[in-house]
């Protein structure tokens, strides 16, 4: 028996009931629904754009900081080249020159310097013109100060080959340069051990970091060469 | 896109096409606005719980499943929303009283035009004095075109019991309209 002759039916009832006339909703109503409809799609729409937009955003900016990261990282990833000896700290004067007198060029850059023997060869003879130069009496107390105070009008390229021969030179030197307070003595017995180990290129570095900090040459020293 | 059955026209709305919702709203909106009207007997009420079906309809599209139906489902929401207002007690039920508006019929017979209209008013005010699950169960076959089991699914019960409102309620109604046989 099929659903039609299970159903409870009666047509003349059912033909009465559809002569009535077929009432319709207020036109107002139709406009606040289909109003209604609308807003959830566009609600909807801002739903699925939002969080897209969102994280097209975050990736955007992760990606942003990974790339700096990854540039501060390369260089920081480099070799140290200008390592130090433990040294006694500086003093707060010398600290607060070494600030106002920040390297312009990284550490990277003078990596690059030493990097191969003509350079070396090259910085070497600019080390030696520079180091004619007579350092000023207030001036000071090492080879990265001295060059710091020379005439502000030099260019940039000038300034950075200071501070990359002064890495040269404190490399050279095999960070037995001794600390700022050192008195002339002791570079003196350094410099005499030196000489002694036939380190002369150490020595030579000595001599002339000696002759920058005290404006003299080192006792002993007399006998090399002069610069020139 | 008028060919599209309800379920197909659903599922466009939901992706976010309102001119699916615009034919659907288009097909149910007198039937569901009747249902209403002639359950509650108040036309106020028909406009408030017919506004708030449709915005159910539109909020939970996402809960819909297609594999209910449609229709069944919007009368389901419709049926529980009368329910609700009986419930509630917010109006007191007014017994169901159509105005006499009778289609107008081009007929040379004056005389069976007014017995049409009386017959009319007569099935009317007989619906009025059902009892609610028999007028609810008559008014989803006869303006929803629900089948038995969507009838019974909407009024959460059995299907015989739905059947057995239905032959009540037609007998009921048989009696009160004689003389409109011819």
């Amino acid at each position: 028996m099929s659903e039609h002759d299970e159903m409870p039916q009666d047509e003349r009832i059912s033909a009465l009931y559809r002569m009535a006339e077929g009432r319709e909703p207020p036109a107002h109503l139709d406009e606040v629904i289909r109003r209604e409809a609308q807003r959830e799609i566009r609600r909807r729409r801002q739903r699925i754009i939002w969080p897209s937009l969102a994280t097209a955003a975050v990736l955007v900016l992760s990606f942003t900081l990974v790339m700096q990261v990854q540039d501060q990282g390369g260089l920081d990833g480099m070799p140290m080249t200008l390592e130090r000896e433990p040294t006694a700290p500086p003093s707060a004067p010398q600290r607060d020159k070494e600030k106002t007198a920040a390297p312009v060029v990284s550490e990277g850059v003078a990596q690059e310097a030493v990097a191969s023997q003509p350079e070396r060869k090259l910085e070497a003879s600019k080390r030696k013109v520079l180091s004619e130069a007579e350092p000023d009496d207030s001036a000071a107390t090492n080879g990265f100060e001295f060059y710091t105070t020379l005439p502000a009008t030099e260019s940039q390229d000038q300034e950075r080959d200071r501070n990359v021969l002064g890495g040269v030179a404190e490399r050279e030197c095999g960070g037995l340069l001794p600390g700022p307070d050192a008195a002339p003595e002791g570079w003196e017995l350094i410099y005499a051990r030196l000489q002694k180990e036939e380190k002369q290129e150490q020595a030579e570095c000595l001599r002339q970091q000696f002759r920058l900090k005290f404006g003299r040459d080192l006792p002993g020293g007399g006998t090399q060469k002069p610069d020139l | 896109m008028s060919d599209s059955t309800d379920e197909e026209l659903m599922l466009r709305y939901r992706k976010g096409d309102m001119a699916a919702f615009d034919m659907l709203y288009g097909r149910y909106r007198g039937p569901l606005y009747r249902y209403l009207e002639r359950q509650s007997g108040i036309a106020a009420v028909a406009e408030e719980l017919f506004q708030e079906v449709w915005m159910r309809v539109i909020g939970g599209r996402d809960r819909w499943r297609s594999e209910f139906g449609f229709r069944p489902w919007l009368f389901r929401i419709a049926h529980n929303r009368m329910v609700d207002h009986w419930r509630a007690g917010r109006e007191n039920h007014a017994p169901l009283e159509e105005k006499g508006d009778v289609l107008q019929m081009d007929t040379p017979w004056p005389d069976t035009w007014l017995l049409i209209r009386d017959c009319v008013e007569r099935l009317f005010r007989l619906l009025g004095g059902l009892t609610e699950p028999q007028r609810s169960a008559f008014l989803l076959k006869e303006e929803a075109g629900l089948s038995l089991e969507q009838i019974a699914a909407v009024m959460n019960t059995g299907r015989e019991t739905v059947k057995s409102r239905l032959r009540y309620a037609l007998k009921r109604l048989r009696a009160g309209l004689e003389g409109c046989d011819e």
